[in-house]
């Protein structure tokens, strides 16, 4: 039985006094996020490399349609390998707007569901987890759908639950409530809306100055997501028509039919096809990603603030498009940094 | 009879990246057409094969997402075999195919081979049986149950479901015995079901074997089998397997082939077909053995990667005669109409130098003439230059493609009739009597439509643009009248000379053709202005007057009021009211019949209290205030207006206001007897001064249009304190449990 939210703050303020001397050891884990469960080589190395224990598997995600009569999963999760840390767990995706149109019984059902469907893939691989995570960016109007959603799945299931935290469910914490889960993780990326400009989506100093020092006051333990995932923008006339899955600047440094201009971005000489993408000539792909000497600027943005009850540190998210972009020491050497 | 999938997994896109931005439709959406603002319809000359890669903000036109998968072979397979089983089959070969279990088919081959001595007991009684002894049923009957099997590992359920065993890719099927079946009955006898068992063995290697087995089998595909539907599923089925192999030059070539040649795959073509780099691309081209292959490769590009002005230039270059440009060609104009808008004569300022390419593009191959069909591009042409305003060319192009457009053709007939009238109306300055005559015809074909007539037929934009220009032009002029009839507005009855001379047109006999369709197309008729106009009187507290128009409202005087219009309350509560019995109803004209017989009384000294009283809350509720809003309701004052922001600006006034209802409740004040009597009137006066404040203070401040709850100043209801000189009274005991505000206010 998970521990009622009273006794947890309690708990984080006896934490917070014996700090100084009873130093907590964080650990590192990541999201995988794919919809076929299998790792390649590499990132099965960087698991053993960082004596990653835990994975946070994305399972399936949650929609509901207008259209539609009820919610229902989407993307489930296909196992073609048995996962590799001791501990898995599981991440659903609820879209905001399924909380938008349940009532009370519709809530019970899709706890009913959800729980169900997740024990379901557990057992194909006989996976066995004590905790589930639900990521959704709720917003006020669904504020009590899916804080009443967590309940009624932590009565059904017995289990820990944690949920993702935007930064503006941080700053806004009076207004937009802090869910009645067991832990949350910060996620600290996605600050800005995709844009054609030069602003960074993924990472924005600016924006995150403006809200990270609300963190200090936030009731609830945290972990920390930071993003080492990286995507292109297409362009054409001035507006993102396309998001390039996974699409990186690697990926168009060595095709002739691109040619580079500052900040990571090009610009497309000829229409052709690339990368199962095909860009019409005069195109621009701005590619983003967060660097390694700001992923360091994030954690000392989030240290100067949380009061060093970051618990751990997870990694958005593990794929070998993304790892290509890194050292591969840099996972540890952040966790170092976090406090 | 089997659902397909042409890949083993269905791959969603994972929520981290979901993003779809599409080509915006401007206009559609919940609201709007799927193809956004359209005036030229593909279905008057692109093959209706093509139907589902129409512009569309749906995934596919008039489809959204395709899910036949599970019945888009039942029609062709049940003719196949009827045609070779001979027609009488028909009834029972589409059961036997999609609804007969294996259990079944299986205790029925065994009856017909003689080793049982009843047929399953789902057939008994079947005339078919009677054949049991016919080969070809046998061969049927032995077919079918080696299809059915497949069902356990072909059909895959990819519909939205909280059961994961769906979900999961299907249990090994151990295919070997399958397999040595299906290869039997493929090596011999009749090539009708050679194929079909050729067929079974190269979907079971897709699903149980390796990815290059099918694409080994393939290979082998006998020459003597006719390339048929049966021949490009198994062709669709070896291009997944080469997808799996990443070999996407090769499948992506093979998909192309059975999007040019199987209208039933063309959708699961569509979205299996991913080149991935340029340069498989290219070999995909180089695989091409003809111009028209190349075509379809391009045709292809242009429509699933939206680049449809490259596609079309590179199929002209290949072939111009091609017919595989039309369909580019139709979405190009259908992106390219976009900036035209119905509401205005002026367009949407798009331009950028993809449109200006579209226009280079069509206009010089409209001018070389060497397409398939050069009336479909001078049409375009023409279309492309009226909206870019460029009137006389268009007429041009227009008159061309009228020489030549097939007479057969209604819908490109219907299509190119309405772009010569608005191009007309376009390039005509003066709205004169030579254009009324010259357009009359058309304006009475269009108006006279309805959507079954022609269903394909887009025309709602262009009338709704015909009716907007007319009005304009008349408005230039003066012409107030006939601009009113295309374009209703509302401050055109602001004055009373425009409801005069409206009236008399409307009424005027002896209209000509013209102004009889000006007459007809009015959205506002001589009975809504005479309903009007006696709900002005009536809020003037001219009731005989008003009683004399209203009689002239023909089916308005005797709508009914929800509520009676002579109730007083402490509280407003419109839906109890409503609710409540009512002896008498009220309709529009006998509430003013009421009203005046009350200011009779009252003008005759008779009961002046109750009458008084009753007058007060016959005006109160007339009001937007009141529970009965029906009276002023109509075609030009509006309806079902839940706020005052929401009357329009001209009216609001009117109906908000509260003197008259001051008026009698003062007077009844001033003739009340008795304390209680004096209690009521003060309340509903308070009321009134309520009203007004929300008048002054919030609805007369535009600002405050989204922040309406503002908390009125108690202290400016005065009348609160005259009430409180009651408070010995019923009447007030009763108040001050109901009325919030009095409570407040004594608080």
């Amino acid at each position: 039985m998970p521990s009622a939210r009273l006794p947890q703050i309690l708990l984080i303020v006896s934490c917070t006094i014996f700090f100084s001397c009873q130093q907590r050891s964080k650990s590192m884990s990541f999201y995988y996020w794919r919809t076929q469960f299998f790792m390649d080589s590499s990132e099965q190395q960087v698991l053993r490399d960082n004596q990653v224990n835990k994975l946070y598997i994305r399972y399936f995600d949650i929609d509901f349609p207008k259209e539609d009569t009820a919610p229902a999963p989407v993307g489930i999760l296909q196992w073609n390998q048995q996962p590799l840390t001791p501990e898995v767990i599981p991440v659903v995706y609820i879209k905001n707007r399924v909380f938008q149109k349940l009532n009370t019984a519709g809530i019970r059902a899709l706890a009913a569901h959800t729980h169900d469907l997740i024990s379901q893939i557990s057992k194909a691989k006989q996976v066995v987890h004590n905790e589930v995570q639900f990521d959704c960016d709720w917003t006020d109007s669904t504020r009590i759908a899916f804080f009443h959603f967590i309940e009624t799945y932590r009565g059904l299931s017995q289990q820990i639950i944690s949920v993702t935290i935007r930064l503006h469910q941080v700053k806004y914490h009076d207004r937009t409530g802090v869910p009645p889960a067991d832990r949350g993780v910060l996620m600290y990326y996605n600050m800005s809306d995709i844009n054609p400009g030069n602003r960074n989506s993924i990472y924005d100093k600016i924006i995150a100055d403006n809200y990270v020092k609300y963190l200090s006051a936030y009731p609830m333990q945290l972990d920390l997501a930071l993003p080492i995932f990286a995507w292109g923008l297409q362009v054409r006339d001035g507006k993102v028509v396309k998001l390039l899955n996974k699409m990186n600047y690697l990926h168009f440094e060595t095709d002739s039919n691109f040619q580079p201009l500052p900040n990571h971005r090009f610009l497309a000489k000829q229409s052709c096809f690339h990368g199962g993408y095909y860009f019409i000539a005069g195109d621009e792909i701005k590619t983003e990603h967060v660097e390694e000497k700001e992923l360091m600027e994030m954690v000392d943005q989030v240290n100067k603030y949380s009061n060093g009850r970051i618990r751990d540190l997870i990694f958005y998210e593990l794929d070998k498009e993304n790892l290509s972009l890194y050292d591969k020491a840099i996972f540890g050497k952040i966790l170092d940094r976090t406090r | 009879m089997t659902k397909q999938s042409l890949v083993k997994f269905w791959i969603a896109p994972a929520s981290a990246c979901l993003l779809a931005l599409g080509v915006a439709l401007a206009c559609a959406g919940d609201w709007g057409e799927e193809y956004g603002t359209s005036n030229f319809a593909p279905e008057a000359f692109v093959d209706s094969s093509f139907s589902p890669f129409f512009l569309s903000n749906q995934f596919y036109y008039k489809i959204g997402h395709e899910e036949s998968q599970d019945q888009r072979f039942n029609n062709s397979n049940a003719a196949a075999w009827t045609a070779w089983l001979g027609d009488a089959a028909k009834p029972e070969v589409g059961f036997l195919l999609e609804k007969a279990s294996a259990g079944s088919i299986d205790s029925t081959l065994l009856f017909a081979e003689g080793k049982l001595s009843t047929p399953s007991p789902a057939f008994i009684g079947a005339s078919w049986l009677q054949k049991k002894s016919d080969k070809k049923w046998q061969a049927f009957l032995g077919y079918l149950q080696l299809a059915k099997k497949a069902e356990l590992f072909a059909l895959n359920n990819i519909e939205y479901s909280w059961d994961y065993d769906n979900k999961k890719p299907k249990a090994t099927f151990d295919a070997t015995l399958f397999n040595q079946q299906a290869q039997k009955g493929a090596a011999s006898g009749d090539v009708f079901l050679r194929q079909r068992y050729w067929f079974q063995w190269i979907r079971s290697l897709f699903f149980n074997g390796e990815a290059a087995e099918v694409v080994q089998r393939f290979k082998n595909y006998p020459a003597a089998f006719p390339k048929n539907e049966m021949y490009y599923r198994c062709m669709a089925y070896t291009a997944g397997a080469l997808r799996q192999l990443k070999n996407y030059t090769q499948a992506n070539y093979y998909y192309s082939l059975v999007y040019a040649n199987c209208n039933a795959l063309k959708t699961a073509a569509h979205y299996s077909f991913h080149p991935q780099e340029e340069k498989d691309w290219n070999a995909t081209l180089a695989l091409c053995t003809n111009a028209n292959e190349k075509a379809t490769l391009w045709q292809m590009l242009g429509i699933f990667y939206a680049d449809e002005q490259r596609s079309m230039r590179e199929i002209y270059q290949l072939d111009p005669k091609s017919d595989k440009i039309d369909l580019l060609l139709a979405r190009a104009i259908n992106k390219y109409e976009q900036k035209f808008s119905s509401s205005s004569e002026l367009y949407v300022p798009i331009d950028s130098a993809k449109l200006r390419g579209t226009y280079a593009f069509v206009t010089n191959v409209a001018a070389s003439g060497n397409t398939l069909h050069p009336w479909i591009w001078q049409m375009a042409a023409g279309y492309l230059n009226f909206l870019d305003k460029k009137y006389a060319l268009a007429s041009s192009w227009y008159e061309k493609a009228r020489k030549s457009l097939p007479e057969a053709n209604a819908l490109a007939k219907a299509q190119l009739r309405l772009l010569q009238l608005i191009n007309f109306i376009g390039r005509t300055n003066l709205a004169d009597t030579k254009l009324e005559n010259t357009i009359l015809p058309d304006l009475q074909w269009l108006g006279s439509r309805s959507p079954s007539d022609l269903p394909d037929f887009r025309y709602a934009d262009a009338l709704a643009w015909v009716k907007n220009t007319l009005a304009r032009k008349y408005q230039k002029q003066k012409e107030l009248v006939k601009s009113e009839c295309f374009v209703s507005k509302t401050s055109f009855y602001a004055s009373r000379k425009n409801c005069e001379l409206m009236k008399a047109f409307l009424l005027k006999p002896g209209k000509t053709p013209f102004e009889q369709l000006c007459a007809d197309w009015s959205a506002i008729k001589a009975e809504n202005i005479f309903e009007y106009q006696a709900v002005q009187l009536a809020f003037a507290d001219s009731i005989a007057p008003a009683i004399n128009l209203m009689q002239q409202a023909a089916s308005a005087a005797t709508v009914q009021l929800a509520g009676n219009p002579f109730n007083g309350r402490i509280n407003d509560c419109h839906d109890c009211d409503h609710a409540a019995p009512q002896k008498i109803k009220y309709s529009k004209l006998s509430f003013l019949q009421k009203l005046a017989e009350m200011e009779d009384k009252v003008k005759a000294g008779q009961e002046i209290y109750t009458n008084a009283l009753l007058l007060g809350n016959g005006f109160y509720n007339m009001s937007h205030y009141g529970n009965a809003r029906y009276f002023y309701e109509g075609k030009i004052i509006g309806e079902s207006m839940s706020s005052p922001f929401y009357l329009d600006s001209i009216f609001r006034p009117m109906l908000t206001d509260m003197r008259l209802a001051t008026k009698y409740y003062s007077l009844a004040l001033q003739n009340a007897s008795s304390d209680e009597q004096r209690a009521k009137c003060q309340l509903l006066l308070a009321k009134c001064q309520r009203n007004q404040w929300y008048n002054d203070y919030i609805y007369s401040n535009e600002k405050k249009k989204y922040d309406e709850g503002e908390m009125i100043n108690l202290r400016a209801l005065t009348r609160f304190a005259e009430l409180r000189k009651y408070s010995n009274t019923q009447y007030y005991r009763e108040a001050i449990k109901e009325c919030g505000y009095l409570a407040m206010y004594v608080r």
